[in-house]
């Protein structure tokens, strides 16, 4: 407990640096630290758990591998977010012939969902089952550049200088993409929603 | 219903309903038990050794074919030292009866 209590007072600098002296047992606090956010960020892009544990545990294999490289003139954690935000493109990359095949295969809960949106449009954003189906299966239909921006951009609310930092894209390439997943959302959600509910 | 309103809504409640950070029970011990496997595995010089010779297979098997396939390329004139050595040999053997002479001429 003290030991934990010593590993909380110690900056991540300090971690990095015992670490890389030969101290790999340093790294500890730095796992338990910032796993919390990398299952956050995980979540977002795999739905099975293992898919999960697996993109966060491939995190801190690359970030245990490449920690000499890591300057210290930025923050880890951005160091972290940018290996993290990588190896959740790269999981949708490899896993993107397992999208589902039919979007508007939607359940009867997603259907009344839609129905009850299109009687009131300007309703408060809900937290039922449904919507968060919905969301989910629109997700799963992008391609993986638009999934990855989508979300930073929509619904994580990140600026465009951010996702540049993050993805390694340049300011350019992200408003570019950043438009054409709006399109391509667009086309996912008529298809969701039909011509009967527009 | 407008797509754009839809759009909104759908974006609306994924931004009110963030993922879990739950972490699975003893992940932390799991992540460092792996690490540390894998940077001792890492250390292991048969380890490096085997690997290095391992991936010493692919290119030495290609130099190996591409030497195979320039010597066929070759004339085969080329290998042919027959006449070169019978040369050779010629020079020596007239030189060294030269040398004797003048040894004898010395005297």
């Amino acid at each position: 407990m003290a030991l934990d209590n010593v590993s909380q007072a110690k900056s991540d600098a300090e971690l990095i640096t015992e670490v890389l002296k030969g101290n790999p047992a340093s790294f500890e606090p730095l796992v338990e630290r910032y796993s919390p956010r990398l299952f956050g960020t995980a979540r977002r892009y795999a739905r099975r758990e293992s898919e999960v544990e697996d993109i966060v545990q491939e995190v801190w294999s690359k970030v245990f591998q490449k920690l000499a490289s890591w300057r210290g003139d930025a923050p880890f954690e951005h160091w972290l977010m940018r290996t993290a935000v990588h190896t959740c493109y790269d999981f949708l990359r490899d896993h993107k012939r397992n999208r589902e095949d039919n979007v508007t295969d939607i359940s009867r809960e997603e259907e009344d969902w839609l129905e009850r949106h299109a009687a009131a449009p300007d309703s408060e954003p809900d937290n039922s089952q449904a919507a968060k189906q919905l969301v989910q299966r629109l997700l799963d239909q992008l391609s993986p550049a638009s999934r990855l921006i989508i979300t930073l951009l929509e619904i994580e609310d990140r600026t465009v200088k951010e996702i540049s930092a993050l993805t390694g894209w340049s300011v350019p390439l992200v408003k570019v993409r950043a438009f054409r997943a709006r399109a391509e959302m667009r086309k996912c959600l008529k298809r969701v929603a039909k011509d009967k509910y527009l | 219903m407008s797509l754009e309103s839809l759009n909104q809504r759908l974006v609306a409640t994924a931004r009110a309903n963030p993922p879990s950070e739950e972490v699975p029970y003893a992940f932390e011990k799991r992540v460092m038990a792996r690490l540390l496997a894998g940077s001792a595995r890492a250390l292991d010089p048969w380890i490096q050794l085997t690997r290095g010779l391992w991936r010493a297979v692919v290119p030495c098997c290609a130099t190996a074919a591409l030497i195979i396939a320039w010597s066929w390329q070759m004339e085969p004139s080329r290998f042919d030292t027959s006449a070169g050595a019978e040369d050779d040999l010629e020079v020596a053997v007239v030189d060294s009866i030269d040398l004797n002479d003048s040894v004898e001429d010395s005297w």
